[in-house]
């Protein structure tokens, strides 16, 4: 089990938090993961906030006077917008918010999110606050690949919206070993690595050791 | 004792909502990932509402001393949490295994417990609410014990022969804690406290 100080830490330290996670081997200098990337794309701006600190327990209940997304580019803070039911003159609940965010969750477009609210008058400013899950810029294959290569690479890429996910990585290796190991592989080693790049994208390396094939007799 | 004390107020912190932005306040988060489903802030709370109840309801002379009750507090909360976690890996193992739950066995059990504490059903509900469990919580409470316990009739192993009852039930401890360690190391698993 990971322990992370706080959510929203930057995206390359969140990698090398997975990678060291799930056993994949962080990537070697100079591109190590460790190194924030500097995204030079423009950033989104933020909510406007003037309202003031309300807490939790006098939020709910009240009537929402505005929703916005922060963290997001243009296209992905629309996207989450289209996936919540809470609006402008909807009550704020505990369960429709949960419910909500469980939905910009199961999008794969993020890979944290917060609501933050602050006071307006009677009712509540609701913000959206998001981290985008990175996008797979590109996968190489690297070691003998004769029977998986092909299709983990399709199946890398075609990863929803070509969002990094190390739960999507992990079935798809988890899969690669399973046919080795069908073919008679018992020994196959397939790893993985991903390397942060500028602009929130990773770079996914998969490296397959076949090993000896077993012949029945 | 004293970096102690600084990490329970951070986390206690973090679970009452304090954002770092003085107007904005957290209402929920991300706490924790398990494989690729989130386990939220509302869900710690929910399922931390009837444990907060015992703190209140303890003796005073428990917690007479704020200190003493953040640090029970915090403590709370990580097996509140811990509890979410090994439930989430549960549920997936079930659900790969194809375990389900139907809502008479959940019937059966209620009334079951009803019976060994001399209660109608009715009686337990009201009684369960008082600790601050609502009624869905509490059938959910028992769906998912119901779950686990198929669970481990499936997964683990039999009892060594001729085990009388309590060593029957600390080999079924000893191989829940088994079975959950390996669960555990399988899966990716983030906490964000």
């Amino acid at each position: 089990v990971k322990r992370t100080t706080r959510a929203f830490v930057p995206i390359a330290a969140a990698i090398a938090t997975m990678l060291a996670a799930c056993g994949g081997r962080p990537s070697p200098p100079p591109n190590d993961v460790s190194a924030p990337p500097v995204s030079k794309e423009p950033q989104p701006a933020p909510c406007a906030r003037g309202g003031k600190s309300i807490g939790p327990e006098e939020a709910f209940g009240r009537r929402i006077a505005s929703i916005c997304v922060s963290g997001a580019s243009p296209g992905v803070a629309k996207a989450i917008l289209k996936e919540l039911a809470l609006g402008a003159d909807a009550t704020l609940t505990v369960e429709a918010l949960r419910e909500d965010l469980g939905r910009v969750w199961a999008t794969g477009l993020v890979d944290d999110l917060e609501a933050d609210v602050s006071a307006n008058d009677m009712r509540v400013d609701l913000e959206i606050v998001v981290r985008e899950s990175p996008l797979i810029a590109d996968v190489t294959i690297t070691g003998a690949a004769p029977i998986t290569g092909l299709s983990m690479k399709g199946e890398l890429e075609a990863a929803p919206l070509k969002r990094f996910r190390v739960r999507n990585v992990q079935s798809v290796i988890s899969r690669a070993r399973a046919r080795y190991v069908e073919m008679g592989f018992h020994r196959a080693d397939v790893k993985w690595q991903a390397t942060a790049l500028p602009g929130n994208r990773v770079r996914l390396l998969v490296t397959i050791v076949e090993g000896p094939r077993s012949t029945g007799r | 004792m004293r970096r102690q004390l600084v990490f329970s107020l951070l986390l206690i912190g973090a679970i009452a909502s304090v954002s770092p932005n003085a107007e904005a306040r957290i209402v929920d988060r991300v706490v924790a990932v398990v494989a690729d489903t989130p386990i939220f802030l509302s869900d710690l709370r929910a399922r931390a509402t009837s444990h907060l109840l015992r703190l209140d309801t303890a003796a005073p002379e428990n917690y007479d001393e704020g200190m003493k009750r953040t640090a029970s507090e915090t403590e709370m909360f990580r097996e509140v949490l811990d509890r979410l976690i090994d439930e989430e890996l549960v549920g997936q193992a079930a659900g790969a295994a194809r375990i389900t739950v139907t809502g008479s066995e959940i019937d059966e059990a209620l009334d079951r417990v009803a019976k060994q504490s001399k209660l109608t059903r009715a009686e337990l509900l009201a009684e369960a609410k008082k600790q601050g469990v609502e009624p869905a919580a509490y059938r959910a409470e028992l769906f998912r014990q119901i779950l686990e316990g198929k669970w481990l009739s499936l997964a683990s192993t039999k009892p060594p022969p001729g085990s009388d009852e309590a060593a029957t039930v600390r080999h079924r401890e000893s191989e829940r804690k088994r079975l959950l360690a390996e669960l555990r190391a399988k899966v990716f698993i983030e906490v964000r406290l």
